[in-house]
Parts: C-alpha cells; structure tokens; sequence
C-alpha cells in the first residue's frame, strides 16, 4: 500500500511539473559571460529600461511575433503581463513620446538563434525544444 | 535655428543614416503613427469641438519617425495634420537628436515633447488612454503644459536604488502655452473666445518613481516660466512669470487602470491663479470591451473678475464612457459628459449655459 501511494505522488509530481514545464529557453550569444538572470533583469532588458550589459555594450533584445506562443508564455511569466495588448499599450507610449522603439521581431525560432549567434549583445527566448548548440542557455534565478 | 532649420537639418541627418551605421538594428528609419476621427454634440454651448448642431470635423493624423543611425544617437520626429471646422493644419509635433551617454544620462536637443505629468508626451495618441480628448483642466488651454519645448534636455533612468525605477528630465528652453480667458468678456452674452499661445522662456522638470510594486508609478513635475506680455508705448514690456507644479500617479493593473493629476498654477501677475485635478478610472469588462469614468475639476481664482464663484472661472467635467477595442491599435469610443462651468465652454451666440452636457463619439488608431 504504501509503495502504491509512492508510486502515485511521484506520478502526480511528474505530471504538475510537465504541465508547468518552462516552454521557452532564454538565450544569449557564446560570448556573453551571463550565465543567469532573473525575470526582473530580462525584463528590463526586453522593455529598453536596461540597454547595456554590464560591460557596458550594448543589449539587442529580439522578439518573437506577437501571435507565437511561446511569446505568450515569455510575455505573462517573464514580462508579467497576462496579454500583448498591455505590452503594445507600453511601446506606443514610449514611441510616440519619442523614447524608444520595441525590440525587433524575428518569426521563427531559427531566425532568432541566428540573430543572437550573430550579435554579441543579443538577448532572446526560444521554444524550449529549439537546437540551442549555437549560443547559451541562461537560467532563469529566482528574484 | 528655428522649426524650419531644425527639420532640414535632422531630415538630412536621417537620410545620411541610411549611409553609415555599423550594426544589423541600426540604420533603419522606423515609421509608425496615430490617427482619430471624432464627432461630438452637445445641448447648447461649444466644448471639446462639440456643439449644439453636432460636430464631425475632428480629423487627427500623425506620422512618427525615428533612426538609429548610431549605436548611442538617436533622431525622432513626429508631424501632425489636424483638420478641425473645415481647416487643415500640418505642424510639426517633435524633431529632436538624443545622445545617450548612458541609460542614466542622455542629451537632447531640439524641439522635444514637454515632459509634464501622464499625458503630456502622448497627447494625441488616443490609443494609450479611455477618453477621446484629454482632461481639460490640466491638458486644455490653461498654460500649465505645452505640448513641446524647443531647447535643450537632460532625461534618464535608473534601477540602483534598492530596484526603486527613478526617471528624470530636466530641460530649459522655449515653449509655446495655449491659453484663453474667458473672464476677459464679463458679457457672458455671445462669448466666442479665441485661444492664445504665447512663448515663454521655461525651466523645468519631471521626476518620476516606480516603486518595485506591479503598475505602480508616481511623481512630480514643475516649470518656471517668463514670457513678455504686449510691448508699451516706451518700448519697455512687462514680463509674466509662470509657475507650474504638479504631482500625478497611475495604478495600471492592465485590465483596471487608475490615473490621476492635480496640477496648481501661480503667477506673479497675479492675473490668475488655478487648480486643476482629475481622477481617471478605467475597466476592462471583457477582452474587446472598457468602462471608463473621469471626474475632472479646475477652479481659477481671477483678479478681474467681479464674482469669486463666476462660472468663467469653474470647470467640473463628469464623464462615462464605453469603448470598443478591436485591438490595443483601434478603437471605438462613445462618452457622455456632464459639465458644470464655463471654463473651458463657449457660448454658441446665445446666453452662456453654465452646465453643458455632451455626446462625443469617435475612432482612435495607432500602427
């Protein structure tokens, strides 16, 4: 009996952790010496609050499009915005105030591991079952 | 330099952009921009482009560019086509060159958006707030914000402070005021009174904290400002000084979104002294559909004026309003209005009502 209820809280686990499992991969050139962010800090990078590394170089966020999914999951768990539409409100006003611009978009992941293999200060988020031997993976960190 | 030789220069500045930049996000001109169109009725008097016959002639269009052409050097500009009681204006709104030394400190120069409050940079994207217009006790024509400065500026932001986000600006220059003073005209009979803009020489600045808490963001913003009034005949001319102070805050829980400002007006004159406040509350009943209220309120306390409590110098504007967001770039608007006061209300020819109840109905849009 009680193997059968270990047996069964395993299973449970397993089956929470895989319905919550992250669907993306943040990730950033070779040459970047970040290993780990923290969802504040990749949000500021991806809302041009922060624009530099640490080092002092420039940081090119690239986006997904707005209708992919994986967008939708960076967008509500990185960003903290349960929709686009809120971040769309945040760049018109920083458009049409003169500030700054959104971060370019690529369409597929590819594009956006090519992208980020090609810029040192690129930051970007895959599918987390994109081919990422290309450029690093960070890990997320707790705040 | 004036606005011509402003625009010259930063157009040639962008098309060399399109000659050098050394990376693959830099060297592109960005283009987007906003439009409206907008009609509004209401029982008797003029306001907000409205009147008692219905109004459809509120025309917007704005095209917005803006170039890296270097990895710290960036170039904006925005020009705007206004169509209202048949004329067309084209102005232009902003063109200005920030060099950005850091994220904490950048330079810029030119004519640049008036950093003042929530709305003053955005303040004809309609897309960004509930209403179609602006509250008009701080954003109609009572010189406490402009729309732009030409001049020089400093702005910046940081997030070292214990991840308390603080942004600033700084900036000195000239700036254009509208104003009008019905007060002027005590025949409250046929009162049609014409807006002003003047120029005045400023200094100010806007500060602005965001706490660390989801939506949360609040500050401070205030000008001085010294502009001449008519020339005498001895060829001296008086000087008005100008001092505006405001503090505003904004709760954006995405779905619910509160706004507020309460802005105070002195001037050495003497001639006027206002308060201007608005609470803007707006709610998402569904993914495409938004309530929205606004209770907006300004008193002027006037040396001419016979009456303290003359309704020249009140304005209460009691709003609903229901729109429609096809998407966060185009939406329907529909408000309803009651106003008390004649602040910013005209007379049609006939006696100046003190209340005004308006319709207003309209489409704003955003690419």
């Amino acid at each position: 009996m009680k193997k059968l209820v270990l047996i069964l809280v395993i299973l449970v686990v397993a089956f929470t952790n895989l319905l919550t499992a992250q669907e993306y991969k943040i990730i950033v050139n070779k040459s970047n010496s970040v290993s780990s962010l923290t969802s504040e800090e990749i949000s500021r990078y991806f809302l041009k609050k922060v624009t530099k590394w640490e080092d002092g170089s420039e940081v090119f966020p690239i986006d997904l499009p707005e209708s992919d999914k994986v967008r939708k999951e960076f967008t509500k768990e990185v960003l903290g915005k349960s929709s686009i539409a809120a971040i769309k409100a945040y760049w018109q006003k920083q458009i049409f105030a003169g500030r700054m611009s959104p971060p370019e978009q690529k369409s597929k992941d590819s594009e956006i591991i090519d992208f980020v293999k090609e810029n040192d200060g690129a930051i970007g988020y895959v599918s987390a079952s994109a081919s990422t031997g290309s450029v690093k993976v960070v890990k997320i960190k707790n705040d | 330099m004036n606005l011509k030789g402003i625009f010259t220069l930063l157009m040639l500045i962008l098309i060399l952009s399109f000659v050098n930049g050394n990376s693959q996000t830099l060297n592109k001109v960005l283009v987007h921009g906003f439009g409206a169109w907008g009609a509004g009725i209401t029982n008797g008097n003029e306001y907000l482009n409205a009147n008692e016959d219905g109004d459809f002639d509120v025309l917007r269009l704005a095209l917005n560019l803006s170039s890296n052409p270097y990895e710290n050097l960036r170039l904006n500009s925005q020009f705007e086509l206004h169509g209202e009681e048949g004329q067309t204006e084209i102005e232009i709104d902003y063109a200005f060159a920030e060099w950005a030394f850091s994220d904490a400190f950048k330079f810029r120069i030119g004519r640049v958006k008036h950093p003042f409050g929530i709305y003053s940079e955005i303040y004809d994207v309609g897309t960004v707030r509930p209403f179609f217009e602006l509250p008009q006790g701080v954003y109609g024509p009572t010189e406490m914000v402009a729309e732009g400065y030409q001049g020089i500026g400093f702005s910046g932001t940081t997030y070292q402070l214990n991840d308390w986000g603080i942004l600033y600006d700084v900036y000195t220059g000239e700036i254009n005021l509208d104003s009008d003073e019905p007060w002027e005209e005590q025949d409250t009979t046929n009162i049609m009174v014409e807006d002003e803009s003047e120029n005045a020489i400023v200094f100010g600045g806007r500060l602005t904290f965001e706490p660390g808490v989801e939506g949360l963001s609040f500050g401070f913003s205030a000008f001085y400002g010294n502009k001449e009034l008519e020339e005498n005949d001895d060829n001296t001319s008086e000087k008005k000084d100008l001092t505006i102070v405001g503090i505003h805050g904004e709760y954006n829980l995405e779905d619910l979104v509160f706004r507020g400002e309460y802005v105070m007006k002195n001037d050495n004159n003497e001639v006027e002294k206002a308060n201007s406040a608005y609470l803007e509350a707006s709610y998402r009943i569904t993914e495409n559909w938004q309530a929205a209220f606004l209770y907006d309120y300004s008193k002027s306390d006037i040396n001419d004026l016979e009456s303290e409590n003359s309704s020249l110098a009140k304005h209460t504007d009691i709003a609903i309003g229901l729109n429609h967001w096809f998407n966060q770039n185009f939406v329907l608007k529909l408000s309803y209005h009651m106003v008390d006061g004649n602040r910013f209300t005209m007379s049609d020819g006939e006696e100046l009502e003190e209340k005004t109840n308006m319709i207003s109905f309209g489409s704003q849009f955003s690419f």
